[in-house]
Order: structure tokens, then sequence, then C-alpha cells
């Protein structure tokens, strides 16, 4: 081979640092962000009840629209613009046969210089089978020669035709053994770089997940904050005769009372919030 | 750099900053005494190594310190209960039906098979000592999907130490039987 063993795992190690620079820089960012700050990590998937957060947020702002300004709205729009790239990078990096083959590949010099030495082989054979189907046809076209002349002629013919079909023949060989090496290369580089893609791309996507997790509860956090503050929502509160404190569970409680839960086909979620409010 | 990506780098004022850890420094009683006590002394768990503290609420739940007295049963056979108990201190013995069929001491963990299977209790764990202490939690298998690489640490602990159990259980074997381990299916 080519490439020595050492060397693929560099070149994939390399591809993958560069492939994963973005993402490196923004978990770094929020994650130095979180930890500097010591900020907390919510025992329940804020993720997940992300849909609840809206949910309490698109409520309360109908009655207060000033609770979703500030620093609610800068978080909220942080983590927005978090889950929309956690999603494309989800989806971005889930096609790794791709990337493998359109990025990685692409990238590795001695495998293009095998490719390009392919083509040419290739190439260079369909010249000399060419000629030889062209010379078959001339010497097929005199025949049987009666003259001199006709002698030479195809004697020089036939020896173009041998000489076309021995470099035809030498081509076709070189090119399957350079598609064999091609194919080899390719393998010893396939286990190394899918290894090391899949790993990266689950610890960036368990990294966001946490990033996001974390800012959620914050957005849950100061929206009750806000709605602690706020006449509108206490004058809520006491109309709709809501008990407890202004915080979420408070608000799930309210939610899974009112809601007609025979005229929507959301069982799962209705559990999972019940379940939710056992750990608030 | 990209507008789009520049807006992934959100920076915030120390006054927002201040604003974000008054806010949620009432989540800090939030933490479960439990789990708060439970991530205190994580690294000395060995079903807990590896896995990293921050993800450790969200890999497991329902966290509980429980005291027993000598006497009181802590798992009942044929129970659908999924609480897995790591015995803090003290001893408890497990029977099958009513053969007593082992001992556990601080320490060790109980109750895996079924907690992580969903399997009926397949024995009794009966606490011998006064005062003996468990550490009972729940594997929150909700999370899974979002942290995989936790859970799979976790499953490789759970893993060791039913392989520990197995191990005893040979010992014990070749002890009772008078034959060489290597005769042992293992």
């Amino acid at each position: 081979m080519r490439i020595e063993e050492e060397e693929i795992g560099q070149l994939v190690e390399d591809f993958i640092i560069s492939y994963f620079e973005i993402v490196e820089q923004v978990t770094g960012h929020h994650l130095d962000f979180i930890e500097e700050n010591e900020l907390i990590v919510p025992e329940l998937d804020f993720v997940k009840l992300k849909r609840f957060v809206d949910t309490e947020l698109n409520n309360l702002k109908n009655f207060d629209p000033n609770i979703a300004v500030g620093l609610l709205s800068k978080v909220y729009k942080d983590v927005e613009n978090l889950t929309k790239y956690m999603t494309d990078f989800n989806r971005g990096t889930k096609i790794s046969g791709v990337i493998f083959t359109r990025d990685f590949l692409n990238s590795v010099k001695p495998y293009q210089q095998l490719v390009d030495e392919l083509t040419l082989t290739k190439s260079a054979a369909d010249r000399h089978q060419s000629h030889m189907r062209q010379t078959d046809a001339q010497i097929d076209a005199i025949g049987i020669a009666k003259t001199p002349a006709e002698q030479e002629a195809l004697k020089n013919l036939k020896k173009k035709n041998v000489d076309a079909m021995h470099h035809y023949m030498e081509n076709k060989d070189k090119a399957k053994e350079l598609q064999m090496e091609l194919i080899e290369l390719e393998n010893a580089m396939k286990d190394e770089f899918f290894g090391q893609f899949e790993e990266n791309r689950d610890y960036y996507l368990e990294q966001l997940h946490h990033i996001i997790n974390v800012k959620t509860y914050y957005i849950d956090k100061i929206l009750w904050h806000n709605a602690k503050k706020s006449d509108a929502i206490h004058k809520f509160f006491k109309e709709a005769q809501i008990k407890g404190d202004y915080d979420m569970k408070t608000f799930i409680q309210y939610y899974l009372r009112n809601i007609n839960i025979s005229k929507t086909s959301k069982d799962d979620w209705h559990s999972y919030l019940q379940e939710c409010l056992k750990s608030l | 750099m990209e507008a789009s990506i520049k807006a992934l780098f959100t920076s915030y004022t120390d006054d927002e900053i201040s604003r974000l850890i008054e806010y949620g420094a009432e989540k800090k009683e939030q933490h479960s005494d439990a789990m708060t006590r439970l991530l205190q002394v994580k690294d000395k768990i060995r079903l807990f190594i590896g896995i990293e503290e921050r993800f450790l609420p969200s890999v497991v739940t329902d966290v509980n310190f429980v005291q027993y007295k000598a006497g009181q049963t802590i798992i009942k056979q044929g129970d659908t209960t999924k609480e897995l108990f790591l015995i803090l201190r003290g001893e408890c013995n497990i029977y099958v039906g009513k053969d007593k069929i082992g001992t556990v001491k601080a320490g060790q963990v109980l109750g895996e098979v079924a907690g992580i299977f969903n399997k009926k209790r397949n024995a009794t764990i009966i606490a011998v000592k006064a005062n003996t202490m468990a550490l009972s939690f729940v594997v929150n298998e909700a999370n899974v999907n979002n942290h995989p690489k936790q859970f799979l640490v976790l499953y490789k602990n759970l893993a060791k130490e039913l392989s520990f159990k197995l191990e005893e259980i040979n010992v014990k074997y070749t002890k009772q039987c008078n034959i060489q381990s290597e005769e042992l299916l293992v």
C-alpha cells in the first residue's frame, strides 16, 4: 500500500480535527460559560421539555408581553440558534459515508494520485483497444494480400495490431491492480475514519444537548422570575384559581388539569409531564 | 466567520450573568439531598466510575438514601420494582424462596437484573444488621439517547458488577463441590 498505517491514522485525525473545528469552538465557548459561572445542570431533560417551556411562554405572554423581553429573549434566541445548529449538525453528520467519499477521500493526496493514475491507465487501455479494433477492421478489409504492396501493408497492420493488443492488455492488467490497490486503501481508511468520526459526532451531539439543556432550564427560570413580578400574571393566576408557586410545576399541574386529554393524541407527552412533576 | 456561525457565540454581560446565577440559585435546592450526597461520593462508587459528574443527574433518577432495621425487607422476590440498591453500610441476606443463597456487604450493588432488564425480582433481600444503609436509584432510561456515552459507561460498570458476582458464585461453588475451577463453565 502507498500509505503506511500510521500515516492513515494521522490523515484521518487531521481531517476530523478540521471537520469538527467549528463545533469544537461552539461547544467550547458554551461549556466554558456554563462551567465558569457554575450554571445548574437540571435533573430533568429540558431539551425535551422545551416544548412545554414554549407553552408556558406563549400562555404567559398573552397576559403580559413584557415578560418575554430582555434577558429572556436573549437566552431564548441563543437556545433557538443552538437547537437549529444541533439539528443541522445531526443531519449533516449522519451521512458519514458521503462525507468519507466526498470530503475525506478528496482530501487525501496519495489516494487522489492513485485515482488519477487509474483514470489515465483506463483511458490508455481504451485508446489501445480502439486502435486494436481499427487495425482489425483494416486487416479484414485487405483480406488475402495479393500484391507485394498489399502484403507489406498487411504485415505492418498486423504488427500494429499486435502492439495495440499488447498495450491494451498491459494497461488493462495495470488498471486491475490499481483498482485493487484503491479498494485496499479505501478499506484501510474506512475503518479508521468511521471509528473516529462516529465517536466525535456522538461526543459533540452530547455536549450540544447538555448546553441546550442547561440554557433552556434558565429560560424557564427567567420566565417565572419575570412572571412573579407581573401584575397581569398575578391576576391571571387569581382568576384561573391557580394555586402554588410561580413555577413550572404549578403550570404543569394547571395545564394537565385544564386540557381535555381525550381530545388530544398526546398521551405519551402527558404521561411524561406527570413523571416530571415527581422531580420538580 | 459566517453570520449564522457568529450567532452561535452569544456573549452575556456581567449583569446578565449575575442575574442568571441569581435565578438559577433557586435550583440548587432542587437537587435532592440524596443526589447532592451522591455527587459528593460519586468517585468512591465503583458503579459510577467514568460517568461525568454533570451527567449523573440525567443518568440516574429517584435517588434516595434509605435506612433499614435488622430483618427489614429491601427487595421482595416477584416484585416488579425497578430500583437498584447500593449498600453503603451494614449487611443483607439474599433468599430465593426460603433458602438463603448469599450475603451482600457494603459497596455491593443489588437489583440490577430487574432494574435494567425489566424483570421480576428473582430474590428477596433482607437487612441483617441494624442501621443498614442503602442508596436506591432508578436508571433513567428515558435519557439513553441523550447521553449514549454515559449510559455505555454505566452498563459496562454494571456488567463488571455482575461478573464479580458470577466469579464469587463460582468460587463458592468450587469450594462447596471441591472441584477445580477449570471444570466450571463460565
